[in-house]
């Protein structure tokens, strides 16, 4: 993009505006007196004195990065492929009204008015110059809005009018890669964010999804398995053992039954065999018995 | 006992008559879809009048009771409450859609359409039932129409998964059966109301010790078995994904807007009132286990790539948050605060038991129809950039989807947020655990969004059909119904407030 | 009256084996009118003696000498069983309709074993009861032996040892009580009245007991039921499995517990953590439960596996029994009506409905034959079967279980809980059947398709639709309304039990 500022003036115009009330330009822009009354409470906090420095600085990067992009859009020269025309009423209409508000807004955060800070505790609100006297007030003003200079100082410094086409590095870059690479990155967030949250959760899908299938499936599995086992083990039981047992002992009595039938032949000479030795073993016992 | 009924038997009403539509559509050959349509519209007529019909004081009513085998405590006991008469809303509105969404059907529909019916009808009799031997004859009897249904039109390994579903069940069943012979044993009553008398009396562990000793925790596991198989509630959970993802759309939309809801039914029914004391003693590990439930079931929905298995875990997840309310509210408590918090869970698990309901079923009954589109295509990776062609598709199966998300304004948000109002109290870690399956819900969620209707389109979706005027009609109720309930839960929750009231009053931890 | 369906069944049985050999027609009609005529006497007489107690029938002295009457009395027990038998033998001529060979001397020989079995159960003296139990033990031998499939004379031949050697038991038994007890009379009333002592009584009830129990397919003796179903034809098989295993279970019912009730007793010490018959008994059944559902499991011929749940099913008569309570029996007895009905209807769908046309019983033959499409009517009949066999509620066999557990809980809970993995795997093995047999997954292959052209079924007849709705009906009814069968048992259930406290 770039040279915007000529190809839609009145867009310029409120994005102008509404850049300044972003980065808290004095007096005028709302945002000024929103982030003044932040800084205030930071200063006073009782528990340290980091947040306070902290805010500083990021308003002043605020300031930077906001007049780089700036620059980038609307200063300098046209870099685009098509010609850039103003929108239609529809929507500077809007604008406009917004771009009023981000100034008009500021007056009800001034100390001098602080209808806000009223309403929110419960009291009315004076309209009072004189508050705006006190001296350490006053020095929190002025550091607020050296601030802001100083942002859009080293942003127009860096940027200005110059007009950078897109394969060019960035200014930044060029002074101080060692600082671009990182920011450039995102400073690896989200590379950080995939390597412990993302990985975690992906590792404990595939958990969820192995302990099911393996685990609680696999219980069931063997369950079912093991009752299968015993059924066959009790069929074998069942066809070798007990039905198996009682056929062998039909077997044993039809063999037994025929040991006996063999003992009748019905041949009168193994009748008389056996009749022979019966007698001599009478005869035996009778002899045996009379002795004295 | 004396036969008694309030007016006319609109109970038994409404549970033979889908017995008479089944009956009918088993021999209408093509009709037989229309005969179903008819008929479970009817139900559904007939179950809004039941809702409509409740004592407004959270009773039981509508009772019908005859006695029938008193010899062996068998009554026939009708009656509902906020609750039961939700659940048989609930049914006929999930009944209602899976035969709408079952228009594909061209192998036996008569058969189809009979075994849904039954279906239902198995649903109604379990839900209005109050005494042991009619629930427990509903209860194992839906089990043979569903295992049909997936058994003879469900996907490649269907033998396995219905037979799974079937067996893994009645095993659950048996405990479940074991442990209230051994009460009807002891008391000599199979009724839940008298049960549930006894038991707030202290009468029934007194009863039951003396004819068989110090057994109440045992039976209490064992009626929990037959429950936490069905629900389901891990580790016990297994056969629910295959089932899910097996069973054609339209019979997976009835196991999850239905029949899910049987198990925790009971639970409310069966398992608190009349076990609750010996639940409360256990409250720990169980706890333990539904917030398994819920973040294992959500986490491992991420890890599918089958769209309907990613919503058959979704399912266990969200029926986790059911079992995670009722469990943690199983404690005694003193002080208003407490019961407030009491009350607060089980209005949200009776409201999720219902949200969930026709959410889930949405779900599925928009699978099909990306099936039906795509020739049985479901995995998640095989779609991409379908809000191009199918804007009105994305947009209602997003809206269903943020529902299922618990999207505030949606109805799913209204349920859950009460769950947690209630649980946070009074089960402060296992809430906080849980709020990790809100998360990881949301994580599935988006990422199915992402991959099926953002990005690019392939070139082979290109001309993917948007929704028929047909179907926009027969979503159009179930969504604003979405809606109405997301932005007035009042409509369900001042009818089921009363009950809860009720049933808190006379459980006893 | 209802002694007037053993007359007609063995004078029907006469008339048939007269029928000329060449008109099976009218031997098949004959036969269905004359046990048609058994059921309506049975219906009558199970109507007229609704709520009534025990009533005699006939009294008239058969042998002086040794005090033995011709005694038929009929309590609600007996009621129950005649109205089984009746409905079984309608059933069973039914089933039988497709018989070409010899059909007069097949149901010749089936009326009689019907009109033994009638006279078993209305039997009220003990020597007449014995004279019918081994009445009905011969026709079975022949139907088996001459009509019968697989490995028939073996089968035959192995049901016939085992039920005389139980026979031959109960015989000494029965002689030891009849002098014993004075030598006055058979008569069951008097003989439990007669003040046996108990010493006798711990010896002389285990005998009598197993002597019947062998019948009833208690384990260890129970062998003889998977051989002897699989080698019988389908009626054979629905009698044996319906009907002639109660015959087994009755007498222990009625002479072993009703004779010798302090035979039960404890035995004043504990051997392996047994202290009496009862303990002994209860947990053999129990062992029946859970192994013969195991058996069935592992299965892989059709009607194996229904020979297997007979003997897992009757483990729960015999469990019932044991119990010793008033739910307890009266789960046995309905329990012996209900497996009496269900077995009947598994037998005729797997043996005429299915192996008449399909002449495998082989899981791995049926299963590419696609039988949920060629023959829908057995496998949706089989459906119900199952589950009725199962104990789904809405049958009967789940009141019958119901009671029977109950009873079980408050005797031992772990006779219970083990019976609770019986019913598990029962549930398992039928499902396993049922899948195997008709509902295949797998799509037919175009060489199946072409099979089934050539070879196709021969259409369901009317004898088969007919029997099927018989004993479909029959266990729907009594399980949705079980107070028809309940009203009569349970009366009859108190009496013997006060009775048998001397």
């Amino acid at each position: 993009m770039g040279g915007l500022r000529a190809d839609m003036p009145l867009t310029f115009a409120t994005y102008a505006i509404a850049m300044l009330a972003l980065c808290g330009f004095p007096i005028f822009f709302s945002g000024f007196w929103s982030k003044d009354g932040i800084l205030e409470a930071a200063q006073h906090w009782s528990v340290a004195k980091g947040p306070f420095y902290l805010l500083v600085f990021g308003a002043v990067l605020t300031a930077f990065y906001m007049m780089r992009q700036v620059s980038y859009v609307f200063l300098g020269y046209w870099r685009g492929r098509k010609v850039a025309h103003e929108s239609p009423a529809v929507m500077t209409l809007p604008m406009t009204v917004l771009a009023f508000f981000a100034m008009a807004l500021g007056l009800i955060g001034t100390p001098a008015w602080p209808w806000f800070h009223a309403f929110l505790e419960g009291r009315a609100a004076t309209f009072d110059l004189r508050s705006f006297a006190q001296p350490a007030w006053l020095m929190l003003l002025a550091t607020s809005s050296l601030v802001v200079f100083l942002g859009l100082g080293l942003g127009w410094w860096f940027y200005g009018n110059k007009s950078p086409q897109p394969e060019e590095p960035d200014a930044l870059e060029i002074s101080a890669p060692w600082l671009w690479a990182p920011l450039h990155d995102r400073l690896y967030v989200d590379e950080f964010y995939g390597v412990t949250v993302i990985a975690f959760f992906a590792w404990w899908a595939r958990v969820a999804d192995w302990l099911d299938r393996r685990v609680w499936g696999g219980i069931v599995v063997a369950v079912a398995w093991l009752f299968g086992l015993w059924a066959q083990f009790n069929r074998f039981l069942d066809v070798n053992w007990v039905d198996g047992g009682f056929d062998k002992t039909c077997e044993e009595l039809s063999s037994g039954g025929g040991l006996l039938a063999s003992v009748q032949t019905g041949r009168v000479q193994n009748y008389l065999r056996i009749l022979a030795v019966a007698v001599v073993a009478l005869a035996i016992i009778l002899f045996w018995s009379s002795r004295p | 006992m004396n036969g008694l009924t309030t007016g006319f038997p609109i109970l038994t009403l409404l549970t033979v008559l889908p017995l008479v539509g089944a009956a009918i559509a088993l021999f209408s050959g093509k009709h037989a879809r229309g005969v179903a349509l008819l008929t479970s519209l009817a139900c559904l007529v007939v179950a809004l009048m039941v809702w409509t019909r409740l004592p407004a004081d959270g009773s039981i009513g509508l009772v019908e009771l005859h006695p029938w085998a008193p010899s062996i405590g068998i009554d026939y006991h009708l009656g509902v409450d906020g609750l039961g008469a939700l659940m048989l809303v609930l049914s006929a509105i999930v009944t209602l859609m899976s035969v709408d969404a079952a228009h594909r059907v061209h192998h036996m529909p008569g058969l189809f359409y009979g075994l849904v019916l039954i279906l239902e009808a198995g649903l109604f009799g379990s839900f209005t039932a109050l005494n042991f031997f009619h629930w427990f004859l509903f209860w194992e009897l839906s089990l043979i129409p569903a295992f049909f249904l997936i058994k003879l039109w469900g996907g490649p390994r269907r033998g396995s998964a219905a037979t799974q579903f079937f067996i893994y069940t009645m095993a659950g069943s048996v405990a479940l059966l074991l442990s209230f012979l051994a009460i009807f044993l002891a008391t000599g009553s199979m009724d839940f109301v008298q049960l549930a008398a006894m038991a707030a009396s202290g009468a029934l562990s007194q009863m039951v010790t003396a004819h068989l000793g110090a057994v109440m925790p045992w039976l209490a596991i064992g009626v929990l078995a037959g429950f936490a198989v069905k629900v389901p509630l891990v580790p016990f959970h297994t056969w629910l994904p295959a089932a899910y993802a097996e069973a054609p759309s339209p019979v997976t939309m009835l196991l999850t807007g239905g029949m899910s809801k049987m198990g925790v039914y009971g639970l409310l029914r069966i398992a608190l009132p009349i076990f609750g004391v010996q639940i409360a003693a256990m409250r720990t590990p169980l706890l333990v286990l539904a917030v398994l439930t819920v973040v294992m079931g959500a986490w491992a929905a991420a890890a599918q790539k089958d769209l309907k298995r990613v919503f058959a875990y979704s399912s266990v997840n969200h029926l986790g948050y059911c079992l995670l309310g009722i469990f943690a509210l199983a404690v005694p408590v003193y002080g208003a605060a407490a019961q407030a918090s009491q009350a607060a869970a089980l209005n949200g698990v009776i409201l999720q038991m219902f949200n969930h309901g026709i959410t889930a079923a949405a779900i599925f009954w928009f699978i099909a129809m990306i099936q039906f589109r795509t020739g049985g295509l479901r995995g998640i990776d095989d779609f991409g950039g379908l809000r191009n062609p199918a804007p009105v598709l994305t947009g209602l199966m997003g809206i269903v989807l943020f529902s299922s998300l618990g999207l505030p304004g949606l109805n799913s948000f209204v349920s859950e947020f009460l769950i947690f109002r209630g649980v946070f109290p009074l089960a402060w870690v296992a809430a906080t655990i849980s709020v990790l399956g809100l998360l990881v819900t949301a994580i599935v969620i988006l990422t199915v969004i992402q991959k099926v209707f953002s990005g690019p389109v392939p070139e082979h979706w290109a001309n993917f059909p948007d929704l028929h005027h047909s179907e926009k009609v027969a979503l159009a109720p179930v969504i604003a119904l979405m809606f109405i309930i997301g932005l007035a839960p009042r409509l369900i929750l001042d009818t089921i407030n009363p009950t809860v009231v009720n049933l808190l009053a006379h459980w006893r931890f | 009256m209802l002694s007037w369906s053993i007359y007609i069944s063995f004078a029907g049985a006469l008339i048939a084996a007269l029928v000329p050999k060449g008109k099976p027609a009218a031997a098949r009609w004959w036969a269905l009118a004359v046990s048609v005529a058994g059921l309506v006497l049975a219906v009558a007489g199970y109507a007229a003696g609704f709520g009534a107690g025990r009533e005699v029938i006939v009294d008239v002295l058969w042998v002086p000498s040794m005090g033995v009457h011709f005694l038929l009395a009929a309590d609600g027990i007996s009621r129950v069983l005649v109205l089984l038998t009746g409905i079984a033998a309608v059933a069973g001529v039914l089933f039988s309709w497709n018989v070409e060979l010899r059909t007069n001397q097949f149901f010749a020989f089936y009326l009689a074993l019907i009109g033994g079995v009638y006279g078993v159960f209305l039997s009220g003296d003990l020597f007449l009861l014995f004279v019918f139990y081994e009445v009905a033990i011969v026709p079975k031998y022949f139907l088996i032996s001459i009509w019968g499939s697989t490995r028939r004379e073996y089968g035959a031949m192995k049901l016939a040892l085992y039920s005389f050697v139980g026979s031959a038991m109960v015989l000494i038994g029965l002689l030891a009580a009849y002098t014993t007890a004075g030598s006055h009379s058979t008569a069951l009333a008097d003989l439990a009245h007669a003040g046996l002592p108990v010493s006798f009584q711990m010896w002389c009830f285990p005998l009598v007991f197993v002597g019947f129990a062998i019948l009833a397919g208690m384990w260890p003796f129970h062998t003889w039921a998977p051989t002897g179903h699989v080698a019988a034809p389908t009626a054979a098989s629905m009698l044996l499995a319906g009907v002639v295993m109660k015959l087994g279970a009755y007498g222990c019912l009625r002479v072993g517990i009703g004779l010798f009730p302090h035979g039960l007793d404890p035995w004043g010490f504990s051997f392996l953590g047994l202290g009496s018959w009862r303990d002994v008994f209860a947990w053999l059944a129990v062992i029946g439960i859970v192994y013969g559902a195991l058996v069935a499991l592992a299965q892989t011929d059709f009607k194996f596996v229904i020979g297997y749940s007979s003997v897992s099913h009757m483990g729960f008569v015999l469990l019932g029994l044991m119990t010793l309570n008033q739910i307890g029996l009266d789960g046995a007895v309905l329990q012996m009506f209900s497996h009496g009905v269900i077995a009947g209807l598994l037998f005729a769908i797997v043996g005429r409905v299915v192996y008449d046309r399909t002449h495998t019983r082989q899981f791995a033959e049926l299963e590419p034959m696609h039988l949920s499409r060629r023959l829908p009517f057995a496998a949706w009949a089989f459906v119900v079967a199952g589950v009725a066999s199962m104990g789904l509620p809405g049958f009967s066999g789940f009141v019958a279980e119901l009671q029977v557990l109950v009873g079980a809980w408050k005797a031992n809970p772990w006779w219970t809980i083990v019976s609770g993995i019986g019913i598990i795997v029962g549930v398992a093995y039928i499902w396993r059947a049922m899948q195997k047999a008709f509902f295949t997954d797998a799509l037919p292959t175009p060489h199946e398709l072409e099979s089934e052209q050539t070879h196709k079924f021969p259409p369901i007849t009317w004898p088969e639709i007919a029997g099927v709705a018989l004993l479909g009906i029959s266990t729907l009814v009594v399980g949705l309304y079980p107070r028809i069968l309940l009203d009569s048992i349970e009366p009859a259930v108190k009496a013997l039990l006060a009775g048998g406290a001397q």
